[in-house]
């Protein structure tokens, strides 16, 4: 009886001595800082009279707080256009190489892989050159044509040049998904569809889009997640265009502000907790209505 | 024998465990022992000059005991957040660190600054131009920080363009605005100068330039006025102009705006600064020999001339230092010793703050080929005279750029009046400061 117990211990007990190098990283890297964050949300350390614990007052104000549903907004409406966009693009580009409509099938992959491999900051750098009114290739090109000066950094086009930057950074790392998704269809399901006289649009909308719409959902939750907490991209064009992006364009822009400008540490801290809770409510809800639909 | 297999296997699992944890104290054991007796003491100094490892060289020779140990640590706004990083965190600030001006009064509420004022000989302050040493010692028993360099506000114009289009130095904001108007109409895709909206430094140069004092701290009571007549002034001139497309409203320090000066669309930096000369020596090195300086244009034709300050340094040395006597002993020899200071103005190109190198013949009577070889240095040494003694930084000055920044962005994309722009950043202004559990007086 006690040895049977003793061994059922450490049964329970041998996995997690496994687990412990990751769990030690995991608790030190990930559960310690967000415990650190959110009993910072719950005090208010002011330049005059220290520290004060004010519950959840913080919070409070951070979910009234129009400078973070302005930054909100502008990641809603960016995400709405651009995320469809990117993983049409990634799937095309999937299916093409899948069904080796291409020339070259690894150039392409590495191809339109190739973007993802450069830093978020050194592409946003790139794309602000590009982008320039007065030096940039773009425009002189649009004024040799006789087409004025295109305003890619005004208030009016920003977003989409942001979500252009982002697209062409996120693009290949998608396909890569999808396009591994697609390799583990069964070759004699297609088979089959191919011998029935499927033609290959109706074989990739039957049955490749199908197969893979668990990976689809994955591609779209990772893009929702990284548009709610789009930083560099803005942070960077905030240097050419500051008149633009302002302190709170995007949520983390805002909350990089305010810990960093108005030494609201506090706040911010909150602030990033508010981010979290909507970027955990936008996730859950599309992994819920895709649930519903299957 | 499984028994003890398993027993092995636990072992051997908590045994990768371990070592991923033990590595963390060993390196902290190493630190300590570097600190035993007789060893020179160590002190960590952080800034942005390049090459001012030279001067950390001389120093460590001619002072055995100390032991100065440079890291830089990115410039301005970089470094900041990593000082304030480590001063929220209660470790890892450097003994002494480099700060601007306008920050001084935010990390001294910070508690971040140590007061040196008896760590450093009773004449130092004497040494030093006036206003400059004011913004670093408020009163006669505290010391923040040692001056290092200033920025004087001057004019900078191309003088090649200003002959082409019969435009006159302009020794008025009156006059300025005139001849901004002419010259654009003139030359439609160029300006006379650019409003850099991005940099509150810049724009804090200027309201401190208008004779205005919108901030005054006593304790823990500030005064803020940020919509004072002079202020409005200025507010109402460069949206004016702004709002009809006479002068540019971009971003400073960016590859456009080096561009415009270098290509001519801008015919003069206004504002610039007494380090600007050689800054746009090194920007503009193909237009060399078509600029001049000139002072600052006044808000008023008549009575005392009136400047402000944009950018300088100081070396602080931070409230965490464990060795505050000799880290205050490397600021002083830093920007007083003849030699350190020398080289600073002549190959690092800051301009001096001590008043004997300022005025000194060999430095003053430099006459400049890329400015049509102008003595340029005697005349900032004249604008430094006139700087505002009574202007302040706010104890939360980052905030107030922000704000500002953010409000004269709109302002210039036409969504508010640049009035009400100043309007807003007043009420945020106080707004926060209350939050701060600050007493506001407006």
């Amino acid at each position: 009886m006690w040895h049977t117990r003793r061994r059922a211990l450490q049964r329970t007990l041998v996995p997690f001595a496994f687990l412990a190098p990751f769990l030690v990283l995991f608790a030190f890297f990930l559960i310690t800082p967000l415990v650190y964050a959110l009993r910072m949300a719950l005090y208010n350390e002011r330049l005059v009279g220290g520290t004060v614990f004010v519950g959840l007052s913080n919070l409070e104000q951070a979910v009234q707080d129009p400078s973070f549903y302005t930054g909100l907004e502008h990641m809603a409406l960016l995400g709405v256009v651009q995320i469809p966009i990117m993983i049409g693009i990634a799937l095309l580009f999937a299916l093409l190489l899948d069904a080796r409509a291409v020339w070259l099938p690894s150039l392409f992959r590495l191809g339109f892989f190739l973007p993802f491999a450069v830093p978020t900051v050194v592409a946003a750098l790139m794309w602000g050159d590009l982008y320039a009114p007065s030096f940039g290739p773009l425009a002189q090109i649009s004024r040799d044509l006789g087409l004025g000066t295109p305003g890619f950094l005004t208030s009016t086009w920003m977003l989409g040049s942001l979500g252009n930057i982002v697209t062409w950074e996120w693009t290949g790392y998608n396909m890569i998904i999808l396009y591994a998704a697609l390799k583990t269809i069964p070759p004699e399901i297609v088979e089959a569809a191919a011998v029935d006289g499927a033609t290959p649009l109706q074989t990739a909308l039957r049955i490749r889009i199908p197969f893979i719409a668990p990976a689809l959902v994955l591609t779209v939750v990772f893009s929702i997640i990284g548009t709610l907490q789009l930083f560099n991209e803005p942070q960077i064009m905030s240097v050419i265009a500051p008149q633009v992006i302002g302190t709170s364009y995007t949520p983390n822009v805002y909350v990089y502000n305010l810990a960093f400008s108005s030494h609201e540490f506090n706040y911010a801290a909150a602030v990033s907790f508010v981010l979290g809770g909507f970027v955990f409510l936008s996730s859950y809800v599309f992994i819920f209505l895709t649930r519903k639909q299957r | 024998m499984r028994f003890r297999s398993v027993r092995r296997l636990v072992t051997a699992a908590l045994v990768v465990a371990g070592v991923c944890v033990a590595t963390v104290p060993s390196f902290a054991l190493g630190g300590q022992r570097a600190k035993t007796a007789q060893a020179p003491v160590q002190i960590t100094f952080w800034s942005w000059v390049p090459n001012i490892q030279n001067q950390v060289n001389q120093f460590n020779a001619s002072h055995p005991d100390i032991q100065v140990n440079y890291v830089n640590a990115g410039q301005g706004e970089a470094e900041y957040q990593k000082l304030t990083t480590a001063l929220q965190a209660g470790s890892g600030a450097p003994d002494v660190v480099q700060i601007e001006y306008q920050y001084i009064p935010q990390y001294v509420q910070l508690k971040g600054l140590a007061n040196i004022a008896k760590d450093i000989p009773a004449n130092t302050g004497k040494q030093f131009v006036g206003w400059v040493w004011k913004q670093v010692s408020p009163n006669k028993k505290t010391v923040w920080a040692i001056p290092q360099d200033s920025g004087p506000l001057g004019m900078l114009y191309r003088t090649d363009i200003f002959k082409q289009n019969g435009l006159a130095v302009p020794k008025t904001w009156a006059q300025f605005a005139t001849e901004a108007i002419s010259f654009h109409k003139a030359n439609p895709s160029d300006y006379l100068a650019d409003f850099p909206i991005n940099d509150g430094g810049a724009l804090f140069g200027m309201i401190w330039q208008t004779g205005a004092t919108p901030f005054t701290v006593k304790g823990t009571t500030v005064t803020i006025n940020l919509t004072s007549p002079p202020i409005m002034k200025w507010a109402n001139f460069w949206g004016n102009l702004i709002g009809a497309g006479d002068i540019a409203a971009q971003p400073d320090f960016e590859t456009a705006w080096y561009t415009a000066l270098t290509n001519g669309t801008y015919a003069s930096m206004t504002p610039a600064a007494a380090w600007a000369p050689v800054f746009l020596e090194g920007v503009a090195k193909s237009t060399s020999g078509s600029w001049g300086a000139a002072l600052t244009p006044q808000w008023s034709a008549k009575g005392a001339p009136i400047n402000g300050n944009w950018g300088g340094s100081t070396s602080a040395v931070t409230a965490q230092s464990k060795d505050p006597k000799q880290a205050a002993e490397f600021a002083d020899w830093l920007n007083t010793n003849s030699q350190s200071t020398s080289e600073f103005a002549n190959t690092q190109s800051l301009y001096p703050t001590l008043k004997s190198l300022a005025n000194s013949p060999s430095y003053a009577d430099q006459q400049i080929p890329f400015y049509g070889g102008q003595e340029v240095n005697k005349l900032f040494a004249k604008a430094s005279t006139e700087v505002n003694t009574k202007f302040v930084f706010s104890p939360f000055q980052s905030e107030v750029y922000t704000v500002l920044q953010d409000e004269l962005g709109k302002a210039s994309l036409g969504q508010e009046t640049f009035a009400q722009a100043m309007k807003n950043t007043q009420a945020q202004i106080v707004t926060y400061a209350k939050q701060q559990g600050f007493t506001v007086k407006t």
